[in-house]
């Protein structure tokens, strides 16, 4: 019983109410039962005493000039008081003068002479003595005997307890029924749904609001936390499958140059006179060994950046031979695929304060993902154009494109659009992050473009440009290297670039 | 002082309990020997006794204006006017006692001639001829008190009579405010008729 008490809210709320009503009802008339009897007493002692007072000084002349008559008239007038049972008065000799009895007693037997003056209660009867004294000589007794309720009074007292302990007990269970809806059903509400989550952890459940008080407010917050912990072990989730995802990929792109490295190997092994097999051979092993270690660097480079590792060399660069760099290393998946790539470089030479290496790295890493994700033939270009106080460089081309969807996703880590693509070209999803880590460290920004599926991409990389004095500025013309403002490369090798310069127009 | 001094001194003299209960055990002989109806001798002087008894009693209802009442130290004087005995009677009554703090002083006249500063004029049946030139003479705020029958249209307050053999008393009002006196109530209530005018 206890133990169901301590475990329920309702059992300690009706408690509680029951127990304060009973304890406030037995303070509040046990006080007035004091008050009241004390009150009564006093009250009917007074009121006796002055009757004895007034019969005395009103009945004197009649003890005195010996006239019982006039003595019975003034007893008679206590029958307006029934509570006086009976009365008498002596004379100053003590003998019995004149008695009185309540109309319908009997007789009453009374004291052969007067007593000392005082009060004597005997049971439910007061008796009282009180001599007449007028100035300074005893006139006489007066005697009365009247009822002293102050039992009945307990009695209806503890009546009067009994009847509104059973109706205010009602009241608070009423009261209890009426609370019990509107707070602990509530609370039970919640606690069911509590329990509910954590037995099946489903959070999609709900608590119903019911009130609009403190309990609905906890209520609202404990519907709020729930979707809070529900979106939180969603994206735990996904993060996971991500995860999940990622190793896969990781296996398969390790495990893919292996086959060819080990093919290689064989026909090394039995190319014997014959040198240009051998050749072959090796050429697919350099290949595939640059693919591993490209895939590894990758690697390397995202721990570095989410460690906090990766210091960048900033120096004085210009933006030229950055994206010769880029283009270096983009150059054999762009002709093995047999793209055109445009360049569209302004003449004037362009510098920024960065790694040089780091951000040809973000400019390969577009080039090879244009190449990439282009079919065979495609059209690639790269561009460079200042824009106020930046410099942008576009990379374009007509291949694939994204959905739309994608395009905001598409520069976190693994996040990879064409999952179902040709596994041998896919990478593993971090090109585009390395390269928005790499923009944002040089304090600049990158963004993607597609105009949906099979509709192209483009991707815009802002950088900070570096602002020289007109003296300190290198010319931009000295080196031969990056003479070319446009050029394009195409997959046959075949040369259809042309130089903006002064100079003409020089082949590359 | 003086005044409290004396009455101290008489009630040490003699306890005012034992002169009551005297009186008391002559009404209740009294009253035992009325029923016989017989006015023997014994008898008359059982009236004799309650009627000084009542006599020192009236004062305890009455009021004298103060002007009147006599200066501290001096007497409270009750003339009666009849036969010694009940003069006699009245001086055992009030032997020892004080009247509205005063001492008493009862005096025995034959009839009106020697009247003065009396506060109780008390005529007997005896006197009953001269009952007016008595009460005319009287000082005006003497308390007259008679028992003859019909005393009160000569000017007397208290008149005692018998009523069934019992010494009963009526009063004149008429009379009681006429001489400037005030009456209790209660000394009316016990009153055996009440006259508030001339019939
Ligand atoms: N030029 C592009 N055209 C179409 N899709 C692209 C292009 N560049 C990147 N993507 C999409 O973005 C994803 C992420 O690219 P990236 O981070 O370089 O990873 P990876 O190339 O290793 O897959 C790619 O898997 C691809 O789906
Ligand atoms: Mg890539």
């Amino acid at each position: 019983m206890f133990e169901q008490i301590q475990k329920s809210v309702r059992a300690k709320l009706l408690v509680l109410m029951l127990s304060t009503t009973l304890v406030a009802l037995i303070v509040a008339l046990f006080v007035l039962a004091i008050y009241d009897v004390r009150n009564y007493s006093e009250k009917w002692v007074g009121d006796l005493s002055t009757q004895a007072e007034i019969l005395g000084r009103s009945s004197a002349a009649a003890i005195a000039f010996d006239d019982p008559q006039t003595a019975h008239e003034n007893l008679n007038l206590l029958r307006v008081r029934p509570m006086i049972l009976a009365a008498a008065l002596y004379a100053p000799t003590g003998s019995l003068f004149a008695t009185y009895t309540r109309a319908g007693d009997a007789a009453d037997v009374f004291p052969e002479s007067p007593l000392a003056d005082g009060i004597t209660i005997n049971g439910n009867q007061i008796v009282l003595f009180k001599k007449i004294v007028e100035s300074d000589v005893l006139q006489g007794t007066v005697y009365i005997r009247a009822q002293y309720e102050l039992l009945d009074r307990l009695l209806d007292y503890l009546g009067i307890l009994a009847m509104v302990m059973v109706l205010s007990m009602l009241a608070a269970l009423l009261i209890w029924a009426w609370l019990q809806k509107t707070i602990t059903k509530p609370l039970k509400d919640i606690t069911d749904v509590a329990r509910q989550v954590m037995e099946s952890r489903d959070f999609s459940l709900r608590v119903n609001k019911t009130t609009d008080d403190e309990i609905g407010y906890l209520v609202d917050a404990f519907n709020n936390m729930l979707a809070e912990i529900g979106r939180g072990a969603d994206a735990l989730l996904a993060t996971d499958r991500m995860k999940d995802q990622f190793l896969a990929t990781l296996a398969h792109e390790l495990r893919n140059p292996l086959a060819p490295i080990s093919n290689a190997l064989y026909l090394l092994n039995q190319a014997g006179d014959q040198p240009e097999v051998a050749a072959n051979a090796r050429r697919i092993m350099a290949r595939q060994l640059k693919q591993l270690v490209r895939l590894v660097d990758d690697l390397l480079d995202v721990s570095r950046i989410t460690t906090g590792k990766l210091v960048l060399k900033k120096e004085q660069i210009e933006l030229g031979r950055v994206i010769d760099n880029a283009i270096e290393i983009a150059r054999p998946l762009i002709e093995s695929r047999a793209h055109r790539l445009t360049v569209d470089i302004p003449e004037r030479a362009i510098y920024l304060n960065g790694d040089e290496t780091r951000l040809a790295q973000v400019f390969s890493n577009l080039l090879n993902n244009a190449a990439k994700y282009t079919e065979p033939n495609g059209a690639i270009t790269i561009a460079v154009e200042a824009a106020g106080e930046d410099v942008l460089v576009s990379v374009t081309d007509n291949g694939m494109g994204m959905p739309s969807e994608i395009l905001p996703e598409i520069f976190e880590m693994f996040t990879q659009a064409h999952i179902s693509h040709d596994r041998t070209q896919a990478g593993l999803g971090l090109g585009l992050a390395l390269a928005l880590r790499l923009v944002e460290m040089h304090g600049g920004t990158i963004q993607a473009y597609s105009a949906g599926i099979g509709r192209g991409s483009r991707f815009t990389v802002r950088l900070p440009m570096l602002l020289l004095p007109a003296s300190t500025a290198p010319e931009p013309m000295s080196g031969g290297q990056t003479a070319c403002r446009a050029q394009t490369v195409s997959g046959g090798g075949q040369q259809t670039g042309f130089c903006l310069e002064p100079g003409g127009p020089s082949p590359r | 002082m003086i005044k409290r001094f004396f009455v101290v001194l008489m009630r040490s003299i003699r306890p005012p309990a034992d002169r009551l209960r005297t009186v008391a055990v002559a009404l209740a002989v009294f009253a035992i020997m009325n029923l016989s109806w017989a006015q023997g001798e014994a008898e008359q002087e059982l009236e004799r006794r309650v009627k000084a008894a009542f006599l020192y009693r009236f004062t305890e209802f009455v009021t004298w204006p103060e002007e009147h009442l006599p200066d501290p130290g001096q007497p409270f004087v009750i003339a009666v006017i009849g036969p010694d005995n009940i003069a006699d009677e009245l001086r055992q009554v009030v032997a020892g006692r004080a009247i509205h703090g005063r001492p008493v002083e009862v005096r025995r006249l034959s009839d009106e001639g020697g009247l003065a500063t009396e506060h109780i004029v008390f005529i007997s049946d005896s006197a009953r001829r001269r009952l007016p030139q008595i009460i005319r003479a009287a000082p005006r705020e003497a308390l007259i008190v008679t028992e003859s029958d019909g005393a009160l249209a000569h000017g007397s307050i208290i008149n005692f009579v018998l009523v069934d053999g019992r010494v009963r008393f009526e009063i004149a009002l008429d009379s009681v405010e006429r001489r400037g006196l005030r009456l209790s109530s209660r000394l009316l209530a016990v009153a055996q008729a009440v006259r508030t005018g001339p019939p």
